[in-house]
């Protein structure tokens, strides 16, 4: 392990957190945001064709989108709180300028057995 | 499954995942590391008491919260399907991880090193009454076990049913056999509550 953990919110250095974590959300939290870390987030032709008129924090999402990458990745890439980028990506989503995917549902036998298959061949 | 957006999702691969539990330092990134095909990358996830209304600027009313690093790792699976592995530390005060992490997952990895038994409780009772599908993995480090899978079971007091091996978690081959034990695992599950 190259990293000491339980971490702690100091284990997270001052170009990353000084802002609240949530400030650029805009002061929102939404509670319905119901986005799972792994789901896929990729730009929308109109995500791309609104790139110039939407803010910083947004824009980047969609430039890291531009092939589909998971809400988690996100959040490392741009170290910021995976809560924010979900709301953020919530909203995108709602816009239409990413669409998302993920199991929103058990995962049934026919699935599964395509996860094992796939394991095996790796 | 859904697609929000449906427009263009063919080529959106499904993301599933699998949730890798244990105590402190039992091998979990080193787990995630030896089969991801990226680096494991690390998220920062807390359990923020928020108080703050819509549009409220300015007037902070953020509780203390606590924050957890999730380290993750991804594995292609062909051209339809991601695999997301997600570590997350075991001890009881990260448990209001759990319900989110384990929200659509196929199931869950119990990382255990034989020495810290106890480290590896709080998950385990999560992952039955939660009915999360899961092995117990113990991870023998330099290939040497402590104690017999069977002994295990026993300290562990856990149902007949959960399966246990031994890995390494430095192994990638190892590691991708203890996720195909949860997997055929989940299937079983899966199949007995299709005929139930």
């Amino acid at each position: 392990m190259s990293r000491p953990e339980p971490p702690t919110p100091e284990t997270f250095g001052p170009s990353k957190l000084r802002i609240p974590p949530y400030a650029v959300t805009g002061g929102r939290t939404r509670v319905d945001v119901d986005i799972p870390f792994e789901a896929l987030v990729r730009t929308t032709d109109r995500g791309r064709e609104h790139l110039r008129l939407v803010g910083f924090e947004r824009r980047d999402i969609l430039r890291l989108a531009e092939s589909p990458i998971a809400v988690a990745e996100i959040s490392a890439h741009l170290r910021l709180p995976i809560g924010a980028i979900r709301v953020l990506v919530g909203d995108l989503s709602v816009e239409g300028h990413v669409q998302t995917k993920a199991m929103t549902v058990k995962a049934d036998t026919a699935l599964l057995e395509r996860v094992r298959d796939g394991l095996r061949r790796l | 499954m859904t697609s929000h957006n449906p427009s263009g999702s063919e080529s959106v691969p499904l993301p599933v995942k699998i949730v890798v539990a244990g105590g402190y330092a039992v091998g979990k990134t080193t787990f995630v590391g030896s089969i991801s095909e990226i680096e494991p990358l690390t998220t920062e996830a807390a359990l923020t008491t928020v108080s703050r209304g819509v549009d409220n600027e300015g007037d902070a009313n953020l509780k203390s919260s606590t924050t957890v690093a999730l380290d993750f790792g991804r594995v292609g699976l062909g051209n339809e399907l991601v695999l997301y592995l997600f570590g997350t530390p075991g001890q009881d005060r990260f448990r209001f991880m759990w319900d989110e992490l384990t929200r659509g997952a196929i199931g869950a990895v119990v990382l255990l090193d034989t020495r810290r038994f106890e480290d590896s409780f709080g998950a385990i009772e999560y992952f039955e009454r939660a009915r999360v599908p899961f092995v117990v993995a113990v991870n023998a480090f330099h290939g040497q076990l402590h104690h017999s899978l069977d002994d295990v079971r026993e300290g562990l007091d856990l149902s007949p049913e959960i399966p246990i091996v031994a890995t390494d978690a430095r192994e990638r081959e190892l590691t991708k056999a203890t996720l195909l034990e949860l997997v055929e695992f989940a299937l079983v599950r899966a199949s007995e509550s299709k005929a139930a």
